[in-house]
């Protein structure tokens, strides 16, 4: 069976745009064009409500209520204004923010500029399966904590922590709960309202929308959650984030997050077939080989392998007709290897070994093959070349 | 990363990779930082290095450095290899992208170890 090259296995990365939501974007580039804030014509008004119609689609997916989303440019400027927004506003009741090792670096990076404005930031280890411990977290609360920020699936190791009994924890302790839910809202259920999400971030390109475009979900009770706005000028948004709203991209994640609901269940369970089905196969054809973080608690559509005796940058390029990514960094400035998996205890030379495979809605049982194959073939030229992995042979004289 | 088609040549076709049975001398280095280690070892004969043979783990500018390393030592005197530095091996492969210079370094750090253990007398 041939297959199409390159193959394209880095959904944690960027997903392509399904058909169907180019096919839904496309009026509002041309015929129906308005600014959804022009409230005095027929443009302004479909454009008004086409955004609507997709606050709608969005609320929805994560069982929140329309009035609850707001727009933005994507999960990292959505995760830049709940935890700023909320360092802001909560200034007088306390100062205290509690994470976790792997968050991505949209919330870590954010937390390192809140310390430097005097917000105190507790950052929590996971285990070596990748988990926060709720426990942990639970202690680490203090009379001064204001927000506890900890992602829901994360974008390495695709491992899940648990929301619902972290957000039990913030309602107890009255503290606001931040989810960054980039990597998980259109793969596997979120349910803000039950889960005691207060905030959470999410992105349409990493559910088959177009780049560039994303919401906060913001609770609207129990409690009403106040936000200090990052970006003033105009008041769009309820005066939380201003700016002319990105209608074409808005339609498009809304359209992508009416196909995710309605696919979901079905989709997860066909790629969790193929990711089991590409991780036997490796498994079974290399020894020596990792897999990172907890395989129960994890996304169907991840897969991360260390190959020890491997660096990942060679590894990617010796399969260069296969798009996945490494946590190595040989070509980075520091050389340091991913945070997420130093966090989980992985060695250097594990983590830089490191290949994450995200498949996704457009990936075939072929392709898994193929890449399997590949992966296979080009480990073991690679570990023939390698003068720590010759298990059998004497050392040399130093 | 955009690498020139003579790195990926010597990465895909690594010259004289492997070992070398009857060396005169042979040098493990590493980057303590990235973690890429290169093994390399030479046999001299009548005051030349004859051959050249590496084994590397490492990135792609770390295997395709070595390879290339290995064309540059054969038919060199010891003192001539002294000669080889880490720009000089990424020049060899028409440019290695700078955030990879650390590659054509740990090349350059063998030499150095291969051509003190060669003095001493293997």
């Amino acid at each position: 069976m041939a297959v199409k090259l390159p193959i394209y296995m880095d959904n944690h990365a960027t997903t392509r745009v399904d058909p169907r939501v180019v096919e839904a974007m496309l009026p509002y580039f041309t015929e129906k064009f308005g600014n959804a804030a022009s409230r005095n014509h027929e443009f302004g008004w479909k454009a008004e409500e086409a955004v609507e119609t997709a606050r709608g689609h969005v609320a929805r997916l994560i069982h929140a209520s329309p009035r609850e989303i707001v727009f933005t440019s994507g999960a990292t400027e959505s995760d830049n204004l709940a935890l700023k927004g909320v360092a802001e506003a909560y200034r007088k009741r306390g100062n205290h923010i509690i994470t976790q090792a792997t968050e991505h670096k949209a919330v870590l990076d954010t937390l390192k500029r809140l310390e430097q404005s005097g917000c105190e930031v507790t950052c929590l280890p996971v285990s070596k399966d990748g988990l926060v411990d709720p426990d942990d977290l639970r202690r680490a609360i203090t009379p001064r904590t204001i927000l506890l920020s900890i992602m829901h699936a994360n974008n390495e190791i695709g491992v899940v922590q648990p929301i619902a009994e972290i957000g039990r924890i913030a309602k107890e302790k009255d503290v606001l709960f931040h989810v960054d839910a980039a990597q998980s809202v259109g793969k596997i259920p979120v349910d803000a309202e039950k889960d005691g999400v207060d905030l959470l971030a999410l992105s349409a390109h990493k559910l088959y929308g177009p780049k560039g475009v994303g919401a906060l979900y913001v609770r609207r009770k129990n409690p009403r959650v106040e936000l200090a706005a990052m970006i003033d000028g105009g008041g769009h948004e309820r005066g939380m984030r201003s700016g002319t709203l990105n209608v074409p991209g808005i339609v498009g994640l809304g359209k992508a997050c009416e196909i995710c609901q309605q696919e979901m269940a079905e989709e997860g369970e066909r790629l969790r077939a193929l990711r089991d089905k590409l991780k036997d196969a490796i498994l079974a054809g290399l020894d020596n080989t990792f897999i990172n973080g907890s395989m129960t608690q994890r996304l169907p559509q991840n897969l991360n392998l260390s190959f020890a005796g491997v660096e990942g940058e060679a590894l990617l390029m010796g399969i260069n007709d296969v798009a996945v990514s490494s946590g190595s960094a040989c070509t980075s400035a520091t050389l340091e290897p991913s945070h997420v998996l130093r966090a989980l205890g992985v060695s250097e030379d594990l983590a830089h070994s490191s290949v994450r495979f995200g498949l996704g809605r457009f990936n075939t049982a072929e392709e898994v093959e193929y890449v399997a194959a590949r992966v296979i073939e080009t480990v073991k030229r690679l570990r023939e070349l390698s003068p720590l992995y010759e298990a059998a042979k004497p050392r040399p004289p130093r | 990363m955009l690498f020139n088609d003579t790195i990926l040549d010597h990465f895909r076709n690594p010259r004289n990779a492997g070992d070398l049975s009857d060396a005169s001398a042979t040098v493990e280095v590493t980057n303590p930082v990235c973690g890429d280690v290169l093994r390399l070892a030479v046999r001299v004969e009548a005051g030349r290095i004859s051959v050249a043979r590496f084994k590397t783990q490492g990135c792609v500018a770390a295997i395709a450095s070595s390879s290339v390393l290995t064309e540059m030592l054969a038919g060199l005197t010891p003192a001539d290899a002294r000669g080889i530095t880490a720009q000089k091996i990424s020049e060899a492969l028409g440019g290695l992208p700078p955030a990879t210079l650390h590659a054509a370094q740990l090349g350059a750090d063998a030499v150095a170890a291969i051509l003190r253990k060669l003095s001493s007398g293997g």
